[in-house]
């Protein structure tokens, strides 16, 4: 008997023996190698040894500082005005002076703050590519999240009907999914193409000519949202199917209770169907958001970042330092910054969501 | 309080028709049990007079006004689900004010009217608890607590008992009749559990394939059944049913001659033409030994004994070898393979077409 059973055991570390060390070779090494070379000025070719170098790749990240400075004064005492703007001194002379001020050096600045008595505060960044593509990415989640699980819900709602033909909807909404998002963005561009684009002749056309063309990946207006709206469309049935599945464990005699005691069509979303949806609800809200985070292709193959770093995500910073500046232990650490960052929005969102008893 | 009036009811899915023409009277007040094998379409009809369905043909009224049209919430009507269908995240507070809660009572009627049917249904203790921490039976009385809430025109029970234990089911049962004997309101019932249909009906409608076979007090179902059908269905174990001819004498009397119990005279029955026909007889009505002269005699041997306590069932194999089964007192001692004489009144005799 107890032969069997170890005999069992050898057969079944066998079985999984293959998959468990492509894993392990994968996806768990990978992980602590990365957490390691942040530590590091580990690069991708190098003939050097690396070495380590503490938290300096998470300083020159997160590397920041506030210089606040008086607008310069004439002779007279008055504020020097150019174009109705008081002037400021040359933030040169503070970053690039190692020895007065180590604490400037080498930043740049990323916002200012004016304050009253003609004072400015700069905000000073080491990286602010970086920091650029944090508040993207930020961006793109807190817009894209809520809109596209609430669009797959409406739309999960809608061909959850017995009507003929509702598998044909189904398909379509589900079309996208299938479709690979680097393909979906070579087409989207033509889409969006500033001069011939379908968009941009749709529109003109619907306008009798009223609308002026915009080059929608070309503006640091527009760029971003133009992704946003891409991407939702691409993923939203992916979780319309995940709704509907939620959506069919309701039992029907609930709707049937809710409708003998006279519950109006919202009134039955409300105390019916939405709470039974709860706990697709958690599901659909983590995943999403953490599919947000991770947002690339499209910005590697619609903008590269651009225009003027409007588009740069954390994904695609990391690949392009680890890859193209060949900086493997910048990379990493972005990378683990992304990982301690979505791990603790979505425990926050298990925590929010918890059971309560 | 309400009667209901179906006029040649049909329902139809797709090209299959499910309820073929029902007419039915139900007066105010009364119990009204569906009974009838699964597919007989009992559910159905019972969806139908609740607005869950769309009637295909026929009229249904509803205290004297026709509501084909009219929308389930608008026909005073409260439903008890077979599965309980309570709300998995409301309170049974909540859940049996779920009907007066949208339609915006002001809450301390609610909290009134929740209680006061709490109290009826001896359920205080629940009220706060969630479905989750409820028992199958709770579970179905927080469903019947929901109904009486609304205090509507009529009840209708879709199989409330079925997914219940037997201990259960017969004390849910007794309280299901309670509630109506206290509020004196209209009930229809569907089962397919005859049990449930004697004890609970003021009157019964069989059903079978989408059509009434009886519709009537219980115990005039059960001597007087309309067709072999309803013979079989009501009463249990069921009816035996023995092959016989029927014919007239020259004196007018009418006999039926069986090969397994003989030349039987059937003093009441209204005699048409000689045929073959179906005698149906109760295995209550069968007794042992000869009897009194005016009951009919024969002979069976003794099969499988089967002993309920308060009775016996004695499978017999007549004559012929026609299966007969006979309810005898409880302690009758018979041996298997024993030839015995049995009796019965010839009166209790049914006789069915076949």
């Amino acid at each position: 008997m107890s032969t069997s059973i170890k005999r069992g055991n050898v057969a079944g570390w066998l079985m999984a023996g293959p998959a468990f060390f492509l894993i392990c070779l994968f996806l768990i090494l990978p992980f602590f190698m990365a957490i390691w070379f942040s530590f590091t000025d580990q690069r991708l070719i190098s003939p050097n040894e690396p070495e380590f170098v503490g938290t300096r790749n998470y300083e020159r990240l997160f590397g920041m500082s506030l210089l606040t400075l008086d607008a310069q004064t004439d002779e007279s005492g008055a504020v020097k005005m150019k174009d109705g703007e008081p002037v400021y001194p040359r933030l040169r002379s503070y970053t690039r002076d190692k020895d007065t001020y180590p604490e400037y050096f080498r930043k740049r600045q990323w916002f200012t703050i004016d304050r009253s008595d003609n004072r400015r505060t700069f905000v000073l960044a080491s990286d602010i590519v970086f920091l650029k593509a944090v508040k993207n990415t930020l961006m793109f989640v807190a817009i894209v999240a809520p809109v596209q699980s609430g669009l797959a819900l409406l739309l999960a709602l809608l061909i959850n009907q017995k009507v003929r033909g509702i598998n044909i909807f189904r398909t379509i909404y589900f079309m996208p999914v299938v479709i690979s998002m680097v393909v979906v963005s070579m087409l989207w561009r033509f889409i969006y193409d500033g001069q011939n684009g379908l968009l941009n002749n749709i529109l003109g056309f619907l306008s009798f000519g009223y609308l002026e063309p915009v080059n929608w990946l070309g503006n640091t207006a527009t760029a971003l949202p133009s992704i946003m709206a891409m991407s939702i469309w691409q993923g939203v049935g992916f979780f319309m199917i995940i709704w509907l599945s939620g959506l069919q464990t309701i039992p029907p005699t609930l709707y049937e209770a809710s409708r003998i005691e006279g519950a109006s069509g919202w009134q039955t979303f409300r105390y019916v169907t939405w709470p039974g949806l709860r706990n697709t609800a958690i599901l659909v809200m983590i995943v999403i958001t953490m599919q947000a985070f991770t947002l690339y292709p499209q910005i590697a193959v619609m903008t590269s970042g651009g225009p003027l770093d409007s588009t740069q995500s954390i994904v695609f910073q990391m690949v392009e330092r680890g890859y193209e500046k060949q900086d493997i232990s910048g990379g990493s650490t972005i990378s683990v910054f992304l990982f301690l960052f979505v791990l603790t929005i979505s425990l926050l969102q298990g925590f929010l969501t918890r059971k309560k008893s | 309080m309400a009667g209901l009036k179906l006029s040649g009811i049909r329902k139809s899915f797709g090209k299959v028709e499910v309820i073929k023409g029902i007419d039915l009277d139900i007066e105010d007040g009364e119990f009204v049990v569906f009974v009838g094998p699964s597919g007989c379409g009992k559910s159905t009809l019972l969806r139908l007079i609740a607005g869950l369905e769309d009637i295909t043909a026929g009229e249904l009224q509803i205290d004297g006004k026709v509501v084909n049209q009219v929308e389930p919430k608008e026909r005073g009507i409260a439903m008890v689900f077979q599965s309980y269908a309570i709300f998995p995240h409301m309170s049974v507070r909540e859940n049996m004010g779920f009907g007066l809660t949208i339609r915006r009572e002001n809450k301390a009627q609610i909290k009134e009217r929740v209680d006061e049917a709490a109290r009826m249904l001896q359920m205080e203790d629940l009220l706060d608890r969630r479905p989750d921490q409820l028992s199958g039976g709770q579970r179905q009385r927080v469903a019947i607590g929901r109904a009486v809430v609304r205090s509507p025109d009529v009840f209708l029970f879709d199989e409330p008992l079925s997914n219940l234990d037997a201990a259960l089911r017969m004390n849910t049962r007794m309280e299901i009749s309670e509630l109506h004997k206290r509020l004196g309101t209209t009930m229809i019932y569907v089962t397919h559990d005859q049990v449930e249909a004697m004890t609970l009906a003021d009157k019964i409608v069989v059903l079978k394939d989408g059509e009434v076979q009886q519709y009537g007090p219980p115990m005039d179902l059960y001597h007087y059944p309309a067709n072999r059908f309803v013979a079989e269905f009501i009463g249990s174990p069921p009816m035996n049913f023995l092959t016989a001819a029927v014919e007239q004498q020259a004196d007018g009397q009418v006999f039926a001659s069986a090969d397994s119990i003989g030349r039987v005279s059937l003093p009441e029955f209204n005699f048409v033409k000689p045929a073959t026909m179906h005698l149906g007889l109760r295995p209550q009505y069968i007794s042992l030994g000869e009897g009194p002269d005016s009951h009919h005699r024969f002979e069976a041997t003794v099969g499988v004994t089967e002993r309920l306590g308060s009775e016996t069932l004695i499978n017999l194999k007549a004559k012929d070898g026609t299966k007969v089964t006979a309810v005898l007192p409880e302690d009758v001692e018979l041996q298997a393979d024993q030839t015995v004489i049995f009796n019965f009144d010839v009166n209790k005799l049914r006789v069915f077409a076949i």
